[in-house]
């Protein structure tokens, strides 16, 4: 032996492997050695082209064998003897195919993502337990296993989940967790209550504004407020078609004596910026037209819901047929169910409402031990719930917090940051009261008919929806649904005073009362995130609106006498600019053309020659949008950042309908100028200003919409991966047209279904049905997506399997 | 010969081994098959390294024929090799590789005493007799 020589090499060699064993860094988090062996890393993710999904596969407590399908899309169609096998099957697929994602989600969900992520993540895991996401989860899980039938498919849809999870070994776990370095956590219940909570703060996180408007409150007087927010627009189409009768309210809420002088007047808490608000354009369409409106005579129902756009998407295509019939549609990963689809009998899909159901109450804590607080006269004991932060490759944080008879108090000294001065602000939200979503969607995969499914959304509480329906019996129908508290004027517009229950919801708008209509006589019902309601509606409801889309769709509709499939196809991806198509003459006639720069003057040639049509090759739309928001900057921005942090920007509707309306309103004035500036004013100043950004763009050959937007589907890790992404795609659109594609948000999932004998029925979504980005299912969709195109639907019966079926799957007890 | 045989031996035990252990296993692999074959510190190196590269490459270009490279490329923007997947090929056979390489160089150092210096000006000659 040769000692010295022998030391030396063994160390190299031991130290080599200890390196390649643990992660390189920041950027690249995961640890080479294993990352690249063929045997166990990143290669063994890479799926054959080829790949036979054929197989055989064994799930503990399944009743039957249950036998799924997989077609040429990779869409399992699953046929179970009984419901608990469905679903213990439909955790199966989802887990086979996306089960990083799940994990990802509902560890963020549950504010554990610094557990995937490292030190950057804790302000947000810190955000999310602030909000009492876990509380939640834990209250909705009271609820979802109270009901034993629900439970027993909660039981079954997490059994599925676990078969396939605990079949892998660390080489075949999904490569994120190789990328991460990390561990997959097996899946429970309360994940799947974690999951539903994460798209309860997805939808009505950001539907209010009560920290912004409490800053608006101290620069506008009440009379300038309620002209600029929280507006009825003219322009509204609401969801319920005008003229249609509401009952008398089934409950009157009463403003507390104190609140013209101690809310609404001098009372001016310090509140902060709201960390991590949700995307506030999640949006979306949904539309039924009845048989008097379409060629065939059977109605037709349309739904793209809008969401951030990844890979893999949010939604899983799946069709579920059981004892009680089938189910085809699109499924959340994370929960049992088809969320928005139809069955043998109907259809349905759904939007978001928009409605304002969180709000803030200061309050006061005796000391900073945070244990007792101010309430009705004396110091009441709070409950602290001590959290316990885990980082990967950091020291575990900790965080108090206090929770409330309102809820828990998401701002206080600690938090969003210890530098910024802050009231102590307790948190109600519908959210956290305990429900069983499930259910809706359960009833609803079975419905039959009208009554069916008004039953089955009658136990949705959060995040409100507006349900649109339509049957093989020929009825159409929609329900804004959700439980949203009964307000008095003006009630959680801004942060309450919370020294007192006098300020607390006071009851809950009876769930008959919520807006709702069938059969209008127009044949026609839409939803497309606007107020559901005109001002005849006999309760307070704020909320976070979206007026263009709606206008736009019902315009269309309107004029559709035989509507076939193509028609609503081509609706789906229309891009007609609305808001422009109402502005561009106020534009044209009001801009002064000879105080404009050279190069503004050209813009401004290009804008005349537009046809309003938002699509992707279309110049005159980058410079309407760059014009349009640099004219809502020249209009608001000296009002509303006379406050730090600054107030919100009023909706876009409101600053559309004030240009069509008023040329000198006092909103005009650029105050920190002498002079008093009007309507034309503003219009010069912000193309000039704009036409600097538009001449950067045309130099770098961005002038053209989509490659001006450039719209991206991001991998769910974003900029850490930016090579799993698809970037650069020819989609027009914009928040406010139908075709809703902004830059990585937009229609996450489109359908069309035809409600003839033998329904017909379309779909697509911008990813693939498995997340595992070494497959070429993994972003298969998104060019048939970009086109505009949708995929013709194959519902599978059990007697004709050889229809459409690639590859079989046998689930055995 | 006997050379060529041992870097299969090298290849077959990474495998074998792999197939229960973590990825170092290929340094077993090397290690284990040197302490028995391997003549000198250069040549074990040389067995070592080239028995799992041809191992790690050939598997991983294998695999990434049957994926028309649709991860490799993706992996390999990460990493950063210019989205090179013949590249990332390589670049896993060679840290495998020298992973294989030093545990064999390891063992040829434990097996062998200090023996007496070649004759460099005949050591060519001699070894390929």
């Amino acid at each position: 032996m040769r000692l010295l020589p022998f030391i030396f090499t063994s160390s190299l060699t031991l130290g080599l492997i200890y390196l390649l064993s643990n992660p390189v860094g920041e950027k690249i988090p995961m640890a080479i050695g294993g990352f690249l062996s063929p045997q166990h890393g990143f290669w063994r993710n890479a799926e054959p082209v080829n790949y036979d999904f054929n197989g055989e596969f064994r799930i503990d407590g399944l009743k039957d064998r249950v036998e799924i399908f997989l077609d040429e899309r990779l869409v399992p169609h699953i046929f179970a003897q009984n419901d608990e096998d469905l679903y213990a099957a439909q955790g199966y697929v989802h887990a086979r195919f996306r089960f990083f994602q799940m994990d990802l989600q509902t560890r963020a969900a549950a504010g554990r993502a610094s557990e995937f992520a490292g030190p950057v993540a804790v302000d947000f895991d810190k955000s999310q337990r602030r909000l009492g996401m876990v509380y939640a989860a834990e209250n909705a899980l009271v609820e979802m296993e109270k009901d034993p039938q629900s439970k027993k498919l909660y039981d079954a849809y997490t059994r599925g989940v676990n078969a396939y999870l605990a079949s892998l070994s660390p080489e075949e776990w999904p490569l994120e967790y190789k990328l991460l370095n990390v561990e997959p956590e097996p899946w429970s219940n309360l994940k799947t209550a974690l999951f539903l909570k994460m798209m309860a703060k997805m939808l009505t996180g950001s539907t209010d504004n009560d920290l912004g408007y409490t800053l608006a409150k101290k620069i506008f007087t009440g009379a300038e407020f309620d002209r600029i927010y929280q507006v009825i627009p003219d322009s509204l189409r609401p969801i319920i078609p005008r003229g249609t009768p509401f009952a008398p309210p089934g409950i009157i809420p009463v403003k507390p004596a104190s609140a013209d002088s101690m809310y609404l007047g001098g009372f001016l808490p310090v509140v902060v910026e709201e960390p991590n608000r949700p995307n506030p354009s999640n949006g979306s369409n949904n539309w039924a037209l009845s048989g008097s409106r379409t060629q065939s005579g059977a109605p037709i129902l349309a739904n793209d819901p809008h969401l951030e756009l990844s890979l893999p998407s949010i939604w899983f295509e799946i069709q579920l047929t059981g004892p009680s019939g089938t189910s085809y549609g699109a499924s959340l990963p994370g929960s049992p169910f088809v969320i928005s689809g139809f069955n043998d009998h109907i259809a349905w899909g759904i939007t978001n409402a928009q409605r304002d159901v969180k709000d803030y109450y200061q309050i006061t804590f005796k000391d900073s031990k945070k244990d007792a607080w101010q309430y009705n006269g004396s110091w009441q004991p709070t409950q602290l719930r001590i959290e316990e932060i885990k980082v990967k490759g950091g020291a575990k944080v900790m965080d108090t917090v206090a929770y409330t008879a309102f809820g828990p108090v998401m701002f206080d000294a600690s938090f969003p940051d210890k530098g910024l001065p802050t009231e102590n602000l307790a948190v109600r939200w519908t959210g956290h009261d305990g429900s069983n979503e499930g259910l809706t969607f359960y009833k609803l995969n079975r419905a039959k008919n009208y009554d069916e499914y008004v039953d089955a959304i009658a136990h949705f509480t959060c995040p409100g929806q507006n349900f649109i329906f339509a049957s093989k019996s020929g009825d159409i129908a929609i329900w804004q649904q959700g439980k949203f508290p009964a307000r008095w004027e003006k009630q959680g517009l801004y942060v309450m005073p919370g020294a007192d229950d006098s300020y607390k919801w006071q009851g809950f708008i009876p769930q008959k009362e919520n807006p709702h209509a069938l059969n209008p006589a127009r044949g026609f019902l839409e939803s497309a995130n606007q107020r559901p309601v005109d001002a005849t509606y006999p309760y307070y409801i704020p909320g976070s609106y979206i007026t263009a889309r709606s206008i736009s769709i019902e315009q269309k509709l309107d004029t559709m006498q035989k509507a076939g499939v193509e028609d609503m196809r081509k609706l789906l991806s229309n891009t007609d600019n609305i808001t422009a198509r109402a502005v561009k003459p106020v534009f044209e006639k009001y801009v002064r053309e000879k105080q404009l720069s050279e190069t503004a003057r050209r813009y401004l040639q290009v804008f005349r020659k537009w046809d309003t049509h938002a699509n992707a090759e279309s110049e005159g739309q980058t410079v309407y949008q760059i014009w349009m928001d640099s004219l809502k900057t020249a209009i608001w921005q000296d009002d509303i950042t006379r406050v730090k942090p600054k107030a919100p920007m009023p909706d876009e509707q409101l600053t559309v309908e004030l240009l069509l309306r008023d040329t000198a309103s006092v909103f005009y004035d650029d105050r920190s100028t002498p002079v008093r500036e009007n309507l034309a004013d503003v219009l010069t100043t912000a193309l000039n200003r704009a036409s600097d950004r538009l001449a950067q763009s045309e130099r770098e050959g961005k002038l053209q919409w989509a490659k001006y937007k450039s719209p991206a589907i991001y991998h769910l890790l974003k900029d850490a991966l930016p090579s799993f992404a698809r970037r650069d795609l020819p989609v027009g659109g914009f928040g406010n047209t139908i075709n809703a594609v902004t830059v990585s948000h937009g229609p996450s999932w489109r359908m069309i279904v035809h409600l003839t004998s033998q329904t017909e029925a379309y779909a697509v979504y911008p990813a693939g049905q498995n997340g595992n980005p070494g497959s070429k299912f993994y972003d298969n969709f998104v060019d048939t997506w970009v086109k505009g195109e949708l995929y013709k639907v194959s519902v599978m019966k059990k007697t004709d399997p050889e229809l459409n079926q690639k590859w079989r799957v046998t689930l055995n007890p | 010969m006997k050379t060529f045989v041992a870097i299969f031996l090298v290849a077959a035990l990474s495998f074998v081994l792999g197939q229960f252990l973590p990825w170092w296993s290929v340094a077993v692999a090397a290690f284990a098959v040197s302490l028995l074959m391997s003549r000198n510190p250069l040549h074990a190196f040389l067995i070592g390294f080239t028995g799992v590269f041809l191992f790690w490459a050939a598997y991983a270009f294998l695999i990434d024929m049957a994926n028309e490279s649709i991860l490799s490329r993706r992996v390999a923007f990460l990493l950063p090799l210019q989205g090179n997947s013949m590249l990332l090929v390589l670049v896993s056979g060679v840290i495998g590789g020298i992973c294989g390489g030093l545990a064999a160089t390891c063992a040829n150092f434990l097996t062998t005493s200090g023996r007496p210096r070649y004759d460099h000006q005949n050591y060519y000659r001699k070894k390929f007799r």
